[in-house]
């Protein structure tokens, strides 16, 4: 089953287009992560075995999502939010594309 | 003067070279399709870094402080959304049509005509913008570095680099870039270092700027959470429509080389972004403590370096800082170039030569078009970049992410995506500097989503009319 279908295109652009207008952040989060796992999901379906690159990059998103979340929840006073900032990109560089790596087929399973 | 010639002896040596081993259109579009991870990762991140961070990004950091940092927020994600996205599919492509150029791939999957010169127009369009990025940060750090008139260096450095990218297309470009892209990354670190030493520390200057301007740590900044989010999903999804990154995977040897790419770009990119963070912040909380003198913050960058005292790390630096700034510049003009010569004929029905003449007249034109550009635009550099950036985003996104990953999308989705987004981010340009637009409505974003509408609903109703045609 493909993740990115006209259905998924057209609610993820709605979404983002009532969002901005809106002005609604939190709504703005939850498409934003939603879209960035959209345009992976193919590449990921097509791998073999599809699972453990699926699982591995919901988590990369939960974690993400998680922390814009918590950011728009409880905004941190002083340099709280800047370091979570910090925090957020050391995690996320070394595990983004070291999981790429580890799941990568040399053959695709093709469209 | 004998570094300039030393300097100028170099390119000349370097683009003979080029010349004498690029002899086909494939050797000077795609570098022969011969280039590894390794080369493709520090070559695709100085492409596409360069003024913009060095000079933009801690200008931009003063300007707005923790705010700017959700551009480069996506940074861990970028290398594998890459690959994820569209790198695996551009791959697949180039293996069963040869293609060279990213209007090769819209032509190879929505046919001939409009889809390709729609591309290639939006390619040429936005390279120059963003070419003329470079040679205002060139400007900028000569004026205020190294004490010689703005124009002088950024002439110098955009003829250096016409005469390598004119002489060996992307064969030189690639190996110039790569080359510069280590250049940036030592220089960045350095540099970080050396501003943050100079605050007391990381601990006292952020402890500086929250005593002095508490507000510029706020992770969401003047503009609020919406316009921040919509900044990082414009530099995330992004990534997956500038040309100069998408022309990396066009010159790859083969599909195994993606799997190391996205570790490669990531950790090039991250030592180069520390640039941003380290001199934003050292030099914000310099600048807030009266120690530094700005007038507009796209000079903390040069301004900080020109007060290190010592003659030799301030050339050594404006040299790296010149270096970045040519680096994104030789895949730019070879983007121009392949569009005038290659891509716009094909679309009017006209044979491109194989000659490469016409091709190293272009890179030569563009260059000149580039530099003509900036040194008349008042913008500052990160607006320029903004620009450029929004306008590949919005022709070139629904396209290359949904176009050519849904089965179902049609050559008129294509050509209505290909035309109403660019239109649409302009038209939002416009209304977000004439104040009829909230700034939390980003036009890049605004336009490539009003164009994956486009595609997708003239698509639906055209059914499926999409074809595959060689790039030859």
């Amino acid at each position: 089953m493909r993740a990115f279908t006209p259905v998924v295109v057209l609610l993820l652009v709605t979404g983002w287009l009532l969002a901005v207008a809106f002005d609604q952040p939190l709504l703005a989060a939850l498409v934003a992560v939603l879209c960035l796992g959209a345009v992976c999901a193919d590449a990921v379906r097509r791998r073999a075995p599809a699972r453990p690159p699926a699982v591995a990059l919901t988590a990369i998103l939960v974690v993400l999502g998680g922390f814009i979340g918590l950011l728009l929840l409880n905004p941190p006073g002083g340099a709280g939010g800047f370091l979570a900032q910090i925090a957020v990109v050391a995690v996320l560089a070394p595990v983004v594309p070291l999981v790429y790596a580890l799941t990568f087929g040399g053959e695709d399973r093709g469209e | 003067m004998t570094w300039w010639l030393l300097f100028a002896a170099a390119v000349l040596v370097f683009a003979i070279w080029g010349w004498r081993r690029t002899s086909s259109p494939q050797a000077f579009f795609a570098a022969s399709r011969s280039v590894g991870p390794l080369l493709a990762g520090l070559g695709g991140t100085a492409a596409g870094l360069s003024a913009f961070v060095f000079v933009g990004g801690p200008g931009y950091f003063a300007a707005v402080g923790a705010a700017s940092l959700w551009i480069i927020l996506s940074a861990p994600l970028t290398g594998a959304l890459q690959c994820w996205a569209v790198g695996e599919r551009v791959v697949s492509l180039v293996r069963r049509h040869g293609c060279l150029t990213v209007p090769d791939l819209v032509a190879s999957r929505f046919g001939e005509g409009w889809p390709r010169g729609l591309t290639a127009l939006a390619v040429a369009v936005g390279a120059i913008a963003t070419l003329a990025v470079q040679v205002k940060g060139a400007a900028i750090v000569g004026e205020v570095l190294l004490g010689t008139p703005g124009w002088m260096v950024a002439w110098a450095a955009v003829a250096a680099t016409v005469v390598y990218s004119a002489a060996g297309g992307m064969r030189t470009g690639i190996l110039a870039e790569a080359a510069q892209g280590l250049v940036m990354a030592a220089a960045a670190i350095a540099l970080a270092v050396f501003a943050l030493a100079r605050a007391g520390g990381p601990r006292q200057a952020i402890a500086t700027i929250a005593e002095l301007r508490p507000e510029l740590l706020d992770p969401w900044g003047g503009p609020g959470p919406t316009a921040a989010i919509g900044l990082f999903l414009l530099f995330a999804l992004g990534t997956c429509a500038q040309p100069h990154y998408l022309q990396k995977f066009l010159l790859l040897r083969d599909r195994a080389s993606l799997r190391w790419l996205p570790l490669v770009m990531t950790g090039a990119l991250l030592a180069v972004l520390t640039v941003w963070v380290g001199v934003g912040l050292g030099g914000t909380a310099l600048w807030l403590r009266g120690d530094l003198e700005l007038q507009s913050p796209d000079q903390l960058a040069p301004v900080l370096l020109a007060s290190a005292g010592s003659r030799t790390f301030v050339v050594i630096a404006a040299v790296a800082v010149v270096a970045a700034v040519m680096s994104t510049a030789a895949s730019l003009l070879n983007l121009v170039s392949a569009a005038f010569t290659r891509d716009l004929p094909r679309a009017l029905g006209l044979s491109p030569s194989s000659n490469l003449l016409a091709a190293r007249l272009a890179t030569v034109g563009a260059g000149i078009a580039a530099a003509g550009l900036a040194l008349a635009s008042d913008r500052p550099v990160a607006l320029l970049g903004v620009l450029g950036w929004g306008t590949f985003t919005a022709a070139l996104l629904p396209v290359m992410v949904v176009g050519l990953g849904w089965k179902r999308a049609s050559r008129q989705g294509a050509i209505a995506a290909l035309t109403v987004g660019p239109l649409v981010q302009l038209g939002a340009e416009w209304g977000r500097s004439a104040g009829a637009l909230a700034l939390r409505w980003e036009p890049g974003l605004l336009g490539a989503a009003v164009g994956a509408l486009a595609l997708v609903v003239l698509s639906l109703g055209h059914g499926t009319n999409s074809r595959e045609e060689a790039c030859g």
